[in-house]
């Protein structure tokens, strides 16, 4: 079943332009920064965090291209089981988004100058933060049945001045707002209004993703294909 | 005047289009007043103004309603002249309601952005890719290449050029 998703995947065009978007985006940014802007301590992984736009499109892609043209019924004749069948499919989406963060993160990294052993731990951080923010793409999509929505929200939030951002001139929970917390994994000078260690804000980050995902399943398990 | 009846026709009868101009008004009014993002919040509208545009164009291609539209305008050039001048129309008085709540903006460029985006969705004939390539240069890319690349009506008048281009030479 898993196999059928990734054959799924990997026939969509669009799969295909996201992870050239996830390849060159994050590492031609951070070279066009690195002659703009000194080398710091977070140079390279900031430029990870615009990065996620090409796992954003590949998880809005993994659902939204079952409810074109009404693949979703041929999907559910084949695995009857939807609770199976999403479990598949997020499967699949995991499993095709942790390589691209891996060696995206190396290929930024190296044009940055900054890969060296003790980035091991950081590079687990943004494999995590991409893993989860396409599985969140991927949730609000099954809610919403349309890639354009998620798209647009969480697009619009990897932006330089991010509404989360905005939230937290307000009021400081916002900082365990999905993005804000996850970007801790393996930013560290993040202006945050809550400061969280790497495992605690990975952790705050799947909690929100799980939340998502389990609402996600629940209208999905109930509700008409 | 009648293919430009039917084109507005289409684009005020479209629920996700009155429901993208919804969300962009109960939005920018949030961020210019509860979140005091001011002038700000300009910047986010504009990403409703993307859908919009992108939307009204990806519509033709959902299910093949191009071809319907074909069959009634058979001029291809006639139909993608009205298509963008009833866009234009249609929008402006949008922009002008979304510039007043936010308190700050330029009408022109929201008009321009929406057909950028109306654009790149007649070229990619699909709404998710059209959203993703035009946000994802308007607020992920543009930021750092804002250096080279000069902001103005020359890049929606370029894409405008390849849309009529592809709509002209393409098979429906």
């Amino acid at each position: 079943m898993v196999r059928a998703e990734l054959v799924k995947l990997a026939g969509l065009p669009s799969v295909w332009a996201a992870a050239v978007l996830g390849l060159v985006v994050p590492p031609l940014i951070a070279f066009l920064n690195s002659r703009a802007v000194a080398a710091g301590v977070d140079s390279g992984y900031q430029e990870l965090v615009f990065g996620v736009i090409g796992v954003l499109v590949l998880g809005a892609v993994s659902v939204g291209s079952e409810y074109r043209g009404r693949q979703i019924t041929t999907s559910l004749i084949c695995v009857p089981s939807r609770g199976r069948f999403l479990a598949a499919k997020t499967g699949a989406l995991v499993l095709a988004v942790a390589p691209l963060a891996t060696v995206s993160a190396v290929l930024t990294l190296g044009v940055v100058g900054s890969l060296s052993a003790e980035a091991g731990p950081r590079i687990v951080g943004v494999v995590a933060y991409w893993v989860l923010t396409a599985l969140l793409a991927y949730g609000i999509t099954l809610l919403t049945r349309s890639g354009i929505l998620p798209l647009t929200i969480l697009i619009l939030n990897t932006s330089v001045v991010s509404v989360t951002y905005l939230l937290t001139r307000v009021t400081p929970l916002a900082g365990y707002l999905p993005d804000l917390a996850g970007a801790q994994l393996f930013i560290r000078g993040l202006d945050s209004p809550v400061g969280l260690t790497p495992l605690t804000g990975g952790l705050v980050m799947a909690a929100w993703v799980l939340a998502l995902l389990a609402t996600a399943a629940a209208v999905f398990h109930r509700r008409d294909a | 005047m009648n293919s430009a009846r039917a084109e507005l026709i289409k684009l005020v009868t479209l629920p996700a289009l009155a429901l993208t101009v919804l969300l962009t008004w109960a939005v920018t009014a949030v961020l210019a007043f509860a979140l005091d993002a001011g002038p700000e919040s300009i910047r986010y509208a504009r990403a409703g103004f993307v859908v919009l545009g992108v939307l009204a164009a990806a519509s033709e291609y959902d299910g093949g309603q191009l071809r319907t539209s074909l069959v009634c305008t058979p001029r291809r050039l006639e139909l993608f002249a009205v298509k963008a001048v009833v866009l234009v129309l249609a929008t402006t008085p949008l922009a002008v309601v979304t510039v007043l709540i936010a308190g700050a903006g330029d009408i022109a460029a929201l008009v321009l952005t929406v057909l950028l985006a109306a654009a790149v969705a007649t070229v990619l004939r699909g709404a998710v890719p059209a959203v993703a390539v035009v946000l994802g240069y308007y607020y992920v890319l543009g930021p750092f290449v804002a250096d080279w690349v000069v902001d103005g009506p020359w890049l929606p008048a370029a894409a405008f050029l390849v849309a009529a281009a592809t709509f002209l030479c393409r098979d429906a």
